[in-house]
């Protein structure tokens, strides 16, 4: 890999150099070698960034020019559409770019993440906290509490927590406190607590997209656990229509 | 059903009425809102944006003074298991097809291979007749 960069970068000469060099979309993030001018595109990418950030790799002295050319496909309908827009796209592009993930330690990061962590750590910190039926076992145990929040903090830049160590730790100490109350609740109704068996509100973590979830008590809602990086978001249905407006019958697609 | 879906943000945000989006085996348009179904729709409670919506649109006289604004969310999957959740309704575009297979003809005097191009009415919509063909840019014909 060095090596290639290294020819890559060898200027034209009786030492020879290299023409060309073929790339993935990988090219998007990391190749930077300033004596490239000229790039072809084979087929637009599917995500706005990735086209920005590909075709920036070239051009990137200011002495000497830069081209990109875009080979579409009259036959795929992205690429279709991005020529028949291509001025337009051009001028407008940054505002296509799509939202990225979330920085680790950022506040909505924790909102999501941090109950399952705690969770997770108590029980393989603790084995009597370990089995499925044993959520209702977070007594009161300092020492328990204290080797997990050590453990979560350790690995946090203090820089890049979002209100600062304090909040962190604020955090996972709320989220003890309202483990023992949910835990409490439950026994006090005489439902068996379970960790993520059974039905909310006789458990204590759940999905984020839950619907039962929002019948919750405050103190309970915090105890969010994705299944899925996937799972983050609410799905609309679409309900695909002939190009009139009316509906398409018998289509195995769309049923 | 389920692969014919769209994140709510993305159907509020990039993919908005008037975007061309590719789902498995059609490209749609997302319809306006007027064709999005709002049957049991969910409130959105955030007080200072909402006032600051109704401000901004009184002033601009987009909205009567005298009513009040609420926000509402897009009709999301929530219903139960077995019934058909609200929709929004996305019109197929374009409506017209480049065949899969080539054909050949003799244009002045020399052979030529082709690929027709189709309208939506010449179609079997439901793509059924050649469920068996390869998919051509994701619609089947």
């Amino acid at each position: 890999m060095a090596k290639a960069k290294q020819d890559l970068e060898r200027e034209f000469g009786p030492q020879g150099g290299v023409d060309v060099a073929l790339a993935t979309n990988m090219i998007s993030v990391g190749l930077d070698i300033t004596r490239l001018g000229l790039m072809l595109v084979q087929g637009q990418p599917k995500a706005a960034a990735e086209y920005i950030q590909a075709t920036s790799r070239v051009g990137r002295d200011h002495n000497r020019p830069g081209l990109v050319v875009s080979v579409l496909n009259l036959h795929k309908p992205r690429d279709r559409m991005h020529f028949e827009q291509f001025g337009y796209f051009h001028r407008t592009f940054y505002r296509s770019v799509e939202a990225t993930s979330v920085t680790p330690w950022a506040a909505r990061a924790l909102d999501r993440a941090l109950a399952a962590v705690v969770v997770t750590l108590a029980r393989h910190l603790d084995s009597s906290l370990t089995p499925e039926s044993a959520a209702a076992a977070l007594e009161n145990r300092p020492e328990l509490r204290a080797r997990v929040r050590d453990a979560i903090v350790q690995r946090a830049p203090p820089t890049a927590i979002a209100g600062g160590v304090q909040s962190l730790i604020d955090a996972i100490d709320r989220l003890f406190a309202e483990w023992a109350a949910v835990a409490q609740t439950q026994r006090a109704n005489g439902v068996p607590f379970k960790y993520g068996a059974g039905r909310l509100p006789g458990r204590l973590l759940h999905v984020p997209l839950d619907p039962a979830a929002r019948d919750l008590d405050e103190g309970h809602r915090l105890f969010t656990a994705n299944r899925s990086m996937r799972d983050v978001e609410m799905n609309v249905r679409i309900d695909v229509r002939d190009p009139f407006g009316s509906p398409i019958n018998n289509a195995r697609d769309l049923t | 059903m389920s692969q014919n879906t769209q994140r709510e943000s993305q159907l509020v945000t990039t993919f908005g009425p008037g975007a061309m989006i590719d789902l498995p085996t059609r490209s749609v348009l997302i319809g306006g809102l007027e064709r999005w179904d709002m049957r049991g729709f969910e409130q959105i409670t955030e007080e200072r944006l909402t006032a600051r919506l109704q401000s901004l649109l009184i002033d601009t006289n987009r909205f009567p003074a005298d009513a009040t604004l609420s926000l509402r969310r897009a009709p999301i999957m929530n219903t139960p298991l077995g019934t058909l959740p609200p929709a929004v309704q996305a019109t197929i575009f374009p409506a017209w097809f480049v065949c899969y297979t080539s054909e050949t003809a003799i244009v002045e005097g020399r052979e030529v291979s082709r690929r027709r191009l189709v309208r939506w009415s010449d179609l079997d919509v439901a793509g059924a007749a050649a469920a068996s063909l390869p998919t051509a840019g994701g619609r089947r014909l």
